[in-house]
C-alpha cells in the first residue's frame, strides 16, 4: 500500500516556487526583454496576472472535489475514458516539458561551466539524480525545496545588491516599452504548468485552500524573482544589449565586481542552478508518473520512473541545438494553453452543467 | 547469500515495500496543544479501508530471560530440602565449582536452628555484604520461632535480615538471573521459596570526566559502566515523581539489563509504546554496548547518518528527557541513547545552553560552519581548481599554479593521498596508547605534511585544506555524526573532481533529499525546519533561556508549555510574553 | 551486500573522474592571459597579442628565501596575422605547451589603427565566447599594441594583471581617464542613445631621458595643467607605459581624442567623476596658485526637452571641493571668503566643459555625454525612440549648462593669513585691533 503523504503549505509553496524558478535561469527572461525592451517589467507583470487567472480557474474546479486531481475530476465527469485521456495528455505534456528543460539545462551547463564535457554525461547525471530524488518521494523533495529556499533567495539578493552600483535607471526609458503590442505577444506564452502541478498536491495537503495558497505563493515568488532578474538585466545593460543574451542570469552575474577580490563569483550560482534544476526535473518526472498512475489507477508510481526517465532522455536529445531546444520550448508554452487553460474551462463547464441538471432534477 | 545479480535486479526493478511506512509519530487529536494553523484535518480513510499506518506485527512469545537450561526449569520451584536444591543447582549450572558458585551451609541462629544454604557467585557478590548477611542470620540468637513450622522466609525477611533489598522468589529462572547478577540466594530446609538479597558488587571504573563531550562551563560528570549508578545520576537531575524507568533484559547469554526512561505524562505515549515495542522485539545472544543496541532498534541502519543521540553526559540526557524524549540506558557501557533525534540535535552540545546567549549563539554558528566545511571543503576546492579557475583571485591563482608546477600528481590524486594519510594518522592516534597518541598526532600531521610539501608531493595549499577539514570534523560534537561526514566527504571529492560545481550541486541535492527522507522513531530528521512546526527556539540558533517556553512540537508531547511566559518574574519590564 | 553496491557505485564515479573523460583542466595546463592586444595585421587580418602571467616567476613556492622578486618576466606572445581572435588563439595554442585561457583577463588593448577602421566586428563577435569577461578594462592605445605590451614593465607589481587593476583604481583619484569596462563599452556601442569612449594608453618615449626644464613649466595665468595626451606626460620613470586622455567613438569607429584635462570635464558631465586636483590662479594675488581637490558627490541633473526647433538640454553640475594649498596665504576658508573660490571653480569648469560639449557636438558629432538616455524620456514607446534617431539630432541640440561649486573642508588650517583685516572679517566677534 503506498505511503500517505502529508506536508504543509510552506513546503508545497517551496516546491512550486522552484518549479517557476527553473526557467529563470534559462533563456526565458530574454523573451520578456525582447517583447518589452526598456519596459521589460510590464510583460512580466502581465504574465503573472494571466497565470494567476489560470490558477483561479483551476481552483474553482477543485473546490467541488475535495481530494482528487484533474484526472479524477475528468473521470467523474466524462467516465473512465475521460480520465485516461486527461491523464495521458497531462503525462505527455509534462514529459515533453521536462525533456526540453533538461536539454536546456544541460546545454546551459556546458556553455558556462563544463565546456569540454560530453552532453550525455551531464544530461545523464541530471536525470539520474532527478530520478533518484523522485523515487524517494514527493515529501522529501518538498522538504529539500523548503530548506534550500532561504539560501538561494539570499544568493539572488546578494547578486542584486552587488550590482546596484551598476544600475542606470535611465535604461528604463522610454517608459512604456513597445506599447500595446506587448499584450498579445505576452499572452501567447503566459502559461505555466505549475497550476497543474498544484493540483497534484491536493491529496497531499488535504485542502483546496492550502493548494490555492501554495499555488499563489509559488507563482508570486517565482515571478517576482523573474522580475528582479529581468529588471536588473535591463538596468545593468541597455535593452539592446540585454535582449541578445542567451543566458541573461548568468551574464548578469558575471558582472559582479566589488573591489578586487569579490569578482568572478558567478560559479557559485552554478550550485543554485544545479539544485533548482534537479528539483524541477525530479518534480516533472514525478508529475508525469503520477498523472499516468492516476489515469490507469495503478497503486505505485515508482515503477513508472524508469521508462519515463528514458523517454525524457530521448526527448531531450531530439532538438538539434540549444537554440532549437529553446524554440521548441517556446512553442510548448504556447501549446500549453490547452491543458492549462482549456481543460479547466471544459471541466468547470461540465461541473456547472451537472450541478444545474442535478438541481433541476431535484427541484 | 543472495547473488550480486539478483541484488542488482532488485535494485533496478521496483520492489513493493514490505511494510507500509513504519512508525510515524502523528499528532493525537486529544493532545492539548493545537498546531499554529488550527487543527489539522485527519486524512479520511483510503478506499481500501487501510489505516494511516499499519498495525505492528504481532510478536512471538518473548523470553525475557536467559536461555533455558536442560529440562524445564522455568517454572520449577526450589526443592523443599537442601539436598534437592544442590541437585537442582548441579543440573542448571553443571558443576557449581566451575560456574564460580560458592555454596555455604550455615545454621540460622534461631531456636531451634534452621539449616540454610547460601549460594552466591564468586567475584560478583561483595564479600563484605555476604558476610554481613551471614552474620546477621547466624548471630540472631534468642529468636523464638514456632518449633513446628520453623522460621518461614517471610519471617526471616521481616524480622531477621536487614539487607537493603530483599525479595522472595519461587521461580528458578528468576533465581538464576539473580545469581548471575551477583545476588545471594538463601535456601532453607523445608522452604519452597528462596530469599534473594542484593549483594552485587562488581568492581567498576569510578566516575570520571566525559571522554569526548567535554565542556568548560558545565558539570564534569559522565556516566559509568554500572546501570544503577547511571540511572541514579539521571534521577538526581530530574527529581520528579514522573520519571519512569521500565526495565527489560536483552540477550540470551548476556542478560543485559536495559532500562527505558521517560517522563510519564509528558512524553508521547505513542513514542514510548514504539520504543518499548522495539526493545522487546530484539532476539540476540550477546548485547554489551549501546552501540549494538542502537543498530538493532534504529529505523534505517544503512543510512550514513545516526538517528539516535548517544551521549555520556547525564545533564544532556536530563535536558532531552525534559523536552519529551525517551532515553535508553543499557548496562556495561557509559553511553546512553536518546530517541528520537533530529539533525539539529546532533549538532548541539550542553554547553550551548549554559553559556550566555551571545556566546552560545556564536559557538553554534562556528559549529554549523564547521559541519558544512568538513564535508564540502575538499570537494569545492577541487571543483574550483579544476573547473572554475576564474573564481580564484589572480595573485592566489598564480602562486597556486606555480606550486603545482613541481607536483607530479593530478589534483584529485593529491587530495585523496592527503585525505587518506590524515585518516591513517587519526586511526593511528586512536590506537597508540596515552602520551604516544598525542605525539603521533603532532608528528604525523606537521612533519608529514611539511615533508610532503618539501618533497613536492603535494602543494602547500592542500595541507591547509586538509587540516581545516580535519579540524572542522573534530568540532562536530556527536561522534557518529562526525563519522558520517567523514565518509560523505569522499563522495563530494569525487563529484567535485568529475563535474565541478554541477557535481557538488547534484550531490547536495541527493544528499539533502535522502536526509529529508530519513525518519528517527517516526519524527522526520529535519524537523522542525521542515516540516515546519512550533519549535523550542533551539534549532540552529538558541533562544534566550527565559524565552524557551515551548517544547518541540514534533515530539507529540502532552504538555507543550514548559515555563510561563515570564520566567524572570523579578524583572517584568524586560520580559515580553512570548508567543 | 550493500557494500558491493556501494563499491560499484564508487567505481562508476571514479571512472568519471579519469581526466580526459570529462572537462577538467589542471592549473598547470593553462596559460592565463592578463591582457589581450588587438591591432591591424598584414592585409585585412588582425594582429593579436597575449600578455601571459608567468607563474614560475611569481610564485614563491616552497622556498621561503629565494624567488621573492619577479624572477620570471611575464610572457608576451603575438600572432601576427589571424582572421579573428579565436583563430589567433588557435594559432598560438599549436605552438604553446599550455592552453590559453581568457578567464583571468584584465585588459583589452585596441590599437588606434584598428579602432579607426571599426571595432565592432572584433569586439562584439568575441562576446559570444563564454570565457570573455565583461569586467575587463578596455584601452585604446597609440602605436603598435604588441610594442606597448612588450615595453610595459611594471616595477611595483609582479603581474601585469594586478597592474591594470590598480591603475584603474588610481584613475578614479585623478580623473585623467575614464574607467571603462567591456560591458560599458559594448552598451555604448549598441545603444541608440550614447556613444562609446575608452581611455587612451601609450608608451612614452621620453621617459628614460633626463628632462631639462622648460617643456613642462605651467603657463602663468592659464589653468595650470597643460593638455596632455597619453605618451606626452613629462616624467622620468622606469615604466614607459602610461594612460591619459579619452578616445572618442562615433558608431564603432574612433574619431578623436580628448586630453587629460578635458577628460575630467567629460567625466563631470557624465556623472562619473570621482575626484581630482585642480590648480587655479589665485583671484587676489596674481602669479600665485590655489590647489583644490574637487569632487562630484551628486550626479548631474539632466533634462532634455523636445520642441519644434529641436532639442534643448539643461544640465546642472554640482561640485564640492576641499582646499589643499593656498600659496599666497590668503584666508579663503571662511564662509564669507570662499564664495570667491566657488565662483572661480564654477566658471573654470563651465568654460572647459562647454569646450568639451562643443567638441563633441561640432567636431566629433558623437554623444559621449549620454544625453540620449535622458532624451528617451521624451518619447513613450520604443518604436518611436528608434524612429527618433537621437544621434542625428545630437549635434543640433541647444545646451544650457550650469555649474555650482561649494567648499567643504579646508584641511588642517583654519585661521591662516597675515592679513588681519581679512581674518577679522572671518571671526567677526573677535576684535583684533
Amino acid at each position: 500500500m503506498p505511503k500517505v503523504l502529508r506536508f504543509g503549505s510552506v513546503e508545497a509553496a517551496a516546491l512550486l516556487i522552484y518549479w517557476n524558478l527553473a526557467r529563470t535561469f534559462l533563456p526565458f527572461p530574454k523573451d520578456f526583454i525582447d517583447i518589452g525592451m526598456s519596459a521589460a517589467w510590464l510583460p512580466v507583470l502581465l504574465s503573472t496576472a494571466t497565470v494567476l487567472g489560470f490558477l483561479g480557474l483551476t481552483v474553482l474546479v477543485l473546490r467541488h472535489y475535495r481530494r482528487e486531481t484533474m484526472v479524477e475530476v475528468a473521470e467523474d465527469l466524462f467516465g473512465p475514458a475521460g480520465g485516461v485521456v486527461t491523464g495521458v495528455l497531462l503525462t505527455g505534456m509534462f514529459a515533453v516539458e521536462t525533456g526540453l528543460i533538461l536539454r536546456q539545462y544541460s546545454e546551459a551547463m556546458l556553455i558556462t561551466a563544463l565546456p569540454r564535457t560530453t552532453i550525455s554525461v551531464v544530461t545523464g547525471g541530471f536525470l539520474l539524480t532527478a530520478a533518484w530524488v523522485a523515487y524517494l518521494g514527493l515529501e522529501p523533495m518538498a522538504r529539500t525545496c523548503r530548506i534550500t529556499l532561504p539560501h538561494f533567495a539570499g544568493g539572488i539578493l546578494l547578486l542584486m545588491l552587488a550590482l546596484i552600483p551598476m544600475w542606470n535607471w535611465q535604461h528604463l526609458f522610454p517608459f512604456w516599452g513597445r506599447g500595446l503590442a506587448m499584450v498579445p505577444a505576452t499572452l501567447g506564452f503566459s502559461t505555466n504548468t505549475s497550476v497543474l502541478l498544484a493540483t497534484l498536491l491536493l491529496p497531499v495537503t488535504g485542502d483546496w485552500r492550502q493548494v490555492a495558497k501554495a499555488g499563489l505563493w509559488g507563482i508570486v515568488f517565482g515571478y517576482l524573482i523573474l522580475l528582479i532578474v529581468v529588471v536588473s538585466t535591463v538596468l545593468v545593460f541597455t535593452p539592446e544589449v540585454a535582449r541578445q543574451f542567451s543566458l541573461p542570469f548568468f551574464s548578469v552575474s558575471k558582472n559582479i565586481y566589488v573591489g578586487r577580490y569579490l569578482q568572478h563569483i558567478e560559479a557559485i550560482y552554478i550550485i543554485i542552478w544545479g539544485v533548482v534544476g534537479v528539483l524541477r526535473l525530479a518534480t516533472g518526472l514525478y508529475a508525469a508518473a503520477e498523472f499516468f498512475r492516476r489515469a490507469f489507477r495503478l497503486p505505485y508510481y515508482q515503477p513508472l520512473l524508469w521508462p519515463l526517465g528514458v523517454l525524457i532522455f530521448i526527448i531531450s536529445l531530439i532538438p538539434a541545438s540549444f537554440a532549437a531546444a529553446y524554440r521548441l520550448d517556446e512553442l510548448l508554452l504556447r501549446a500549453d494553453w490547452l491543458p492549462v487553460g482549456v481543460l479547466p474551462l471544459v471541466l468547470l463547464a461540465a461541473v456547472l452543467l451537472k450541478g444545474r441538471r442535478a438541481a433541476s432534477r431535484a427541484g | 547469500m543472495p547473488s550480486f545479480l539478483s541484488t542488482l535486479k532488485n535494485m533496478l526493478t521496483f520492489q513493493e515495500p514490505a511494510r507500509s511506512e513504519g512508525f510515524i509519530l502523528t499528532e493525537d487529536p486529544a493532545e492539548s496543544i493545537t498546531p499554529p494553523g488550527g487543527p489539522v484535518e485527519e486524512a479520511p480513510p483510503q478506499a481500501d479501508g487501510g489505516k494511516a499506518f499499519k498495525q505492528p506485527r504481532p510478536l512471538g512469545v518473548r523470553r525475557t530471560g536467559p536461555e533455558p537450561g536442560p529440562a524445564a526449569t522455568d517454572t520449577q520451584k526450589p526443592a523443599g530440602n537442601l539436598a534437592g536444591v544442590r541437585k537442582q543447582l548441579e543440573t542448571i549450572y553443571g558443576s557449581p565449582a566451575d560456574a564460580g558458585l560458592i555454596l555455604r551451609d550455615f545454621f540460622l541462629g534461631s531456636q531451634p536452628p534452621q539449616a540454610m544454604l547460601a549460594v552466591y557467585r564468586q567475584g560478583m557478590a561483595g564479600k563484605d555484604k555476604v558476610a554481613f548477611v551471614l552474620r546477621e542470620l547466624m548471630y540472631c540468637e534468642g529468636t523464638k520461632v514456632d518449633p513446628a513450622a520453623g522460621p518461614t522466609p517471610d519471617y526471616v525477611a521481616a524480622h531477621l535480615l536487614p539487607g537493603a533489598k530483599l525479595e522472595t522468589q519461587a521461580d528458578w529462572s528468576k533465581l538464576t538471573q539473580h545469581l548471575n547478577a551477583g545476588d545471594t540466594v538463601l535456601f532453607g530446609e523445608g522452604w519452597t521459596r528462596a530469599l534473594v538479597v542484593n549483594t552485587a558488587q562488581v568492581t567498576h571504573r569510578s566516575l570520571a570526566d566525559p571522554k569526548r563531550e567535554q565542556v568548560i562551563r558545565g558539570a564534569y560528570e559522565a556516566f559509568g559502566e554500572d546501570l544503577d549508578t547511571n540511572l541514579a545520576l539521571v534521577r538526581n537531575l530530574l527529581r520528579t515523581e514522573k520519571l519512569a524507568a521500565k526495565k527489560v533484559v536483552i540477550g540470551s547469554l548476556s542478560a543485559t539489563p536495559v532500562v527505558m526512561v521517560y517522563l510519564a505524562g509528558l512524553a508521547s505515549p505513542k513514542l514510548v509504546a514504539e520504543v518499548w515495542r522495539r526493545l522487546n522485539g530484539i532476539e540476540i545472544d550477546y548485547l554489551n554496548d549501546s552501540g549494538l543496541l542502537e543498530q538493532l532498534i534504529e529505523d534505517n541502519p544503512y543510512s550514513p547518518h545516526p538517528q539516535m543521540t548517544a551521549t555520556e553526559r547525564p545533564d544532556r540526557v536530563a535536558a532531552l528527557l525534559a523536552e519529551g524524549r525517551v532515553a535508553i540506558l543499557s548496562g556495561g557501557n557509559p553511553h546512553v541513547l536518546v530517541a528520537p533525534a533530529t539533525l539539529y540535535e546532533l549538532l548541539h552540545t550542553s554547553e550551548d545552553m549554559y553559556l550566555r546567549w551571545p556566546y552560545g549563539n556564536w559557538v553554534r554558528l562556528i559549529r554549523n560552519l564547521a559541519f558544512y566545511t568538513s564535508f564540502l571543503l575538499p570537494g569545492i576546492y577541487l571543483a574550483v581548481v579544476l573547473f572554475h579557475q576564474e573564481m580564484v583571485p589572480m595573485d592566489l591563482l598564480l602562486s597556486l599554479a606555480g606550486a603545482r608546477e613541481k607536483v607530479p600528481f593530478p589534483s584529485l590524486m593529491e587530495v585523496i593521498i592527503m585525505e587518506i594519510s590524515f585518516e591513517l594518522i587519526r586511526e593511528a592516534g586512536e590506537r597508540a596508547p596515552g602520551l604516544l597518541g598525542n605525539t603521533i598526532g603532532i608528528v604525523g600531521a606537521l612533519i608529514l605534511g611539511q615533508a610532503a610539501v618539501q618533497a613536492a608531493i603535494v602543494s602547500p595549499i592542500l595541507i591547509i585544506i586538509v587540516a581545516i577539514t580535519g579540524l572542522a570534523n573534530f568540532a562536530i560534537p556527536d561522534y557518529s555524526m562526525a563519522f558520517s561526514v567523514r565518509i560523505l566527504r569522499f563522495f563530494y571529492i569525487l563529484l567535485g573532481a568529475s563535474l565541478g560545481f554541477l557535481g557538488i550541486a547534484l550531490g547536495l541535492c541527493l544528499h539533502m533529499t535522502a536526509v529529508a527522507n530519513l525518519k528517527s522513531f517516526g519524527v522526520p530528521y529535519l524537523a522542525p525546519v521542515s516540516p515546519q512546526t512550533v519549535t523550542g527556539r533551539d534549532v540552529f540558533w538558541r533562544g534566550p533561556v527565559w524565552r524557551m517556553e515551548r517544547r518541540p512540537d514534533y515530539l507529540g508531547v502532552q504538555r507543550g508549555r514548559r515555563q510561563p511566559p515570564v520566567a524572570r518574574q523579578w524583572d517584568p519590564p524586560r520580559e515580553k510574553p512570548g508567543r | 551486500m550493500p557494500v558491493k553496491i556501494l563499491a560499484s557505485l564508487l567505481a562508476a564515479l571514479l571512472l568519471l573522474t579519469v581526466p580526459g573523460c570529462n572537462g577538467s583542466r589542471e592549473m598547470d595546463q593553462l596559460a592565463f592571459v592578463a591582457a589581450l592586444g588587438l591591432d591591424v595585421g598584414k592585409g585585412n587580418a588582425l594582429e593579436v597579442s597575449f600578455a601571459i602571467s608567468n607563474p614560475m616567476g611569481i610564485a614563491g613556492g616552497a622556498s621561503p628565501t629565494g624567488g621573492g622578486g619577479p624572477g620570471g618576466k611575464p610572457v608576451l606572445l603575438t600572432a601576427v596575422a589571424a582572421p579573428s581572435v579565436d583563430a589567433a588563439i588557435n594559432l598560438i595554442n599549436s605552438s604553446l605547451t599550455r592552453r590559453i585561457t581568457l578567464e583571468q583577463m584584465k585588459a583589452v588593448f585596441i590599437s588606434e589603427r584598428l579602432a579607426r577602421k571599426g571595432v565592432a566586428p572584433v569586439l562584439v563577435a568575441m562576446r559570444r565566447y563564454p570565457e570573455f569577461r565583461d569586467t575587463a578594462f578596455v584601452f585604446i592605445n597609440r602605436g603598435r599594441t604588441s610594442d606597448l605590451l612588450q615595453k610595459n614593465k611594471p616595477f611595483m607589481e609582479d603581474s601585469p594583471a594586478k597592474q591594470f587593476e590598480l591603475v584603474m583604481n588610481n584613475g578614479k583619484l585623478t580623473g585623467h581617464f575614464p574607467n571603462v569596462q567591456i560591458k560599458s563599452f559594448i552598451n555604448a556601442l549598441e545603444s541608440h542613445g550614447q556613444s562609446a569612449i575608452a581611455p587612451l594608453a601609450a608608451i612614452n618615449p621620453t621617459v628614460n631621458k633626463p628632462q631639462r626644464g622648460g617643456t613642462g613649466s605651467p603657463g602663468a595665468g592659464s589653468a595650470g595643467e597643460k593638455p596632455y595626451l597619453a605618451g606626452q606626460v613629462p616624467r622620468i620613470d622606469d615604466n614607459p607605459f602610461e594612460i591619459m586622455g579619452t578616445a572618442i567613438f562615433r558608431g564603432d569607429q574612433l574619431v578623436g581624442f580628448l586630453d587629460g584635462e578635458s577628460t575630467r570635464m567629460l567625466l563631470m558631465l557624465r556623472g562619473e567623476f570621482n575626484q581630482a586636483i585642480f590648480t587655479l590662479p589665485d583671484p587676489r594675488v596674481p602669479g600665485k596658485e590655489i590647489v583644490l581637490r574637487v569632487s562630484q558627490r551628486q550626479k548631474p541633473s539632466v533634462t532634455v526637452e523636445s520642441s519644434e526647433q529641436g532639442f534643448r538640454v539643461k544640465e546642472k553640475i554640482s561640485l564640492e571641493y576641499d582646499l589643499e594649498s593656498v600659496q599666497s596665504g590668503q584666508t579663503y576658508e571662511c564662509p564669507s571668503q570662499s564664495g570667491e573660490i566657488d565662483s572661480l571653480v564654477a566658471n573654470f569648469v563651465k568654460q572647459k566643459a562647454s569646450g568639451v560639449i562643443q567638441l563633441a557636438q561640432r567636431r566629433y558629432r558623437s554623444d559621449i555625454l549620454r544625453w540620449g538616455l535622458y532624451a528617451a524620456h521624451t518619447v513613450p514607446t520604443w518604436d518611436e525612440w528608434e524612429k527618433l534617431d537621437w544621434l542625428a539630432h545630437f549635434p543640433g541640440a541647444s545646451v544650457d549648462l550650469t555649474v555650482s561649486a561649494a567648499m567643504r573642508r579646508p584641511g588642517m588650517l583654519l585661521n591662516t593669513g597675515a592679513d588681519l583685516e581679512a581674518k577679522s572679517k572671518c571671526l567677526s566677534w573677535l576684535s583684533l585691533k
